[in-house]
């Protein structure tokens, strides 16, 4: 018989990883009940801007609660789904805590998709949306440079602990000014375009539409979370590329 | 005009620095990591059996009861 204890610890740890992983809280909540309910358990959950606070009460004993730190990482759709595929499995197979905590560490563990596929297959997408905005076959391949430059560049200063918006500031400015050889150099019809879209990969969209899901979904406190995070990001990647565009000497559009 | 040149040559400079400088330590860091498809090894190398105690835990009376 698993003390509540550690059906609790794993209900919060469990919350904490999804919420990190990029999930929504109604996901969150529709997971983590579901597992409860199997277990025979009562759960609240309270998302916090920096924890998850869960009280966890037993048909006849007493409401225990847990709180677990949200650590920000990489936002893993792979691992939102295999996490919402284990609450699945404790429904239906009837999982105890034990083996669903031992599926739960393997899911954590599991390595981040390839950086170097990150990268070829982003700057494929931001030279896409140069082309959707207009840009020709040069402002494209401006764009997949430039984006490609960013990246690598944010993959080496993330890691290295370096402040996440210093490094958007930092990456949006590297893109830019890349992407204005198109200008420079006079290459293409469309160098405005290069320039426009060479940082759209630095733009928050997950955070932006979990945000809104938040807000649709009641949870005002996560919602304001993401959106302030988001928004500062935003703040951060237009401050680059208008240092950028200053230096360069093109104008404001 | 110059200004600009300046300025975009010196940061694709240092991108094409820093991306050369990874991958010069990329592949130094390959050469002496890499082992040779034929060598002698050590005994304990050799002929090892489960329950043996292990290089990493040399010196480490791992069974000790006066911890």
């Amino acid at each position: 018989m698993d003390s509540i204890d550690d059906t609790g610890g794993l209900l919060c740890d469990y919350a904490a990883e999804l919420i990190s992983s990029g999930a929504t809280c109604i996901r969150l909540e529709k997971n983590v009940r579901r597992m409860a309910l199997r277990w025979g358990v009562d759960v609240e959950i309270d998302v916090m801007p920096r924890h998850v606070h869960l009280a966890v009460k037993e048909s006849d004993g007493p409401c225990r609660t847990f709180m677990t730190r949200e650590i920000r990482g990489a936002i893993s759709y792979s691992k939102v789904t295999r996490l919402s595929r284990l609450s699945w499995q404790v429904a239906d197979d009837g999982l105890t805590p034990a083996d669903a905590r031992a599926r739960f560490e393997a899911i954590s563990r599991q390595p981040g998709a390839n950086r170097w596929w990150i990268l070829f297959a982003a700057s494929i997408a931001n030279a896409a949306f140069c082309r959707l905005f207009g840009g020709d076959a040069t402002a494209m391949a401006a764009v997949f440079v430039a984006t490609a430059a960013g990246i690598y560049l944010r993959q080496l200063l993330l890691p290295a602990g370096c402040d996440v918006r210093l490094a958007f500031v930092a990456c949006a400015f590297v893109s830019s000014v890349l992407a204005s050889g198109c200008k420079l150099f006079s290459l293409g019809m469309t160098p405005d375009t290069a320039i426009a879209t060479s940082v759209l990969y630095l733009v928050p969209g997950i955070p932006f539409l979990n945000a809104f899901s938040d807000l649709t979904d009641g949870h005002y406190v996560s919602f304001f979370t993401r959106l302030t995070d988001a928004l500062v990001l935003t703040c951060c990647l237009s401050a680059g590329l208008c240092i950028g565009m200053r230096l360069m000497g093109v104008g404001m559009f | 005009m110059t200004t600009t040149m300046i300025v975009w040559l010196s940061v694709a400079a240092f991108m094409a620095g820093l991306v050369a400088s990874r991958l010069v330590k990329t592949i130094v860091r390959a050469r002496h990591g890499r082992r040779p498809i034929i060598e002698l090894g050590s005994e304990r190398e050799e002929i090892w059996v489960p329950g043996d105690e292990l290089i990493s835990e040399q010196g480490r009376n791992l069974y000790s009861d006066d911890i």
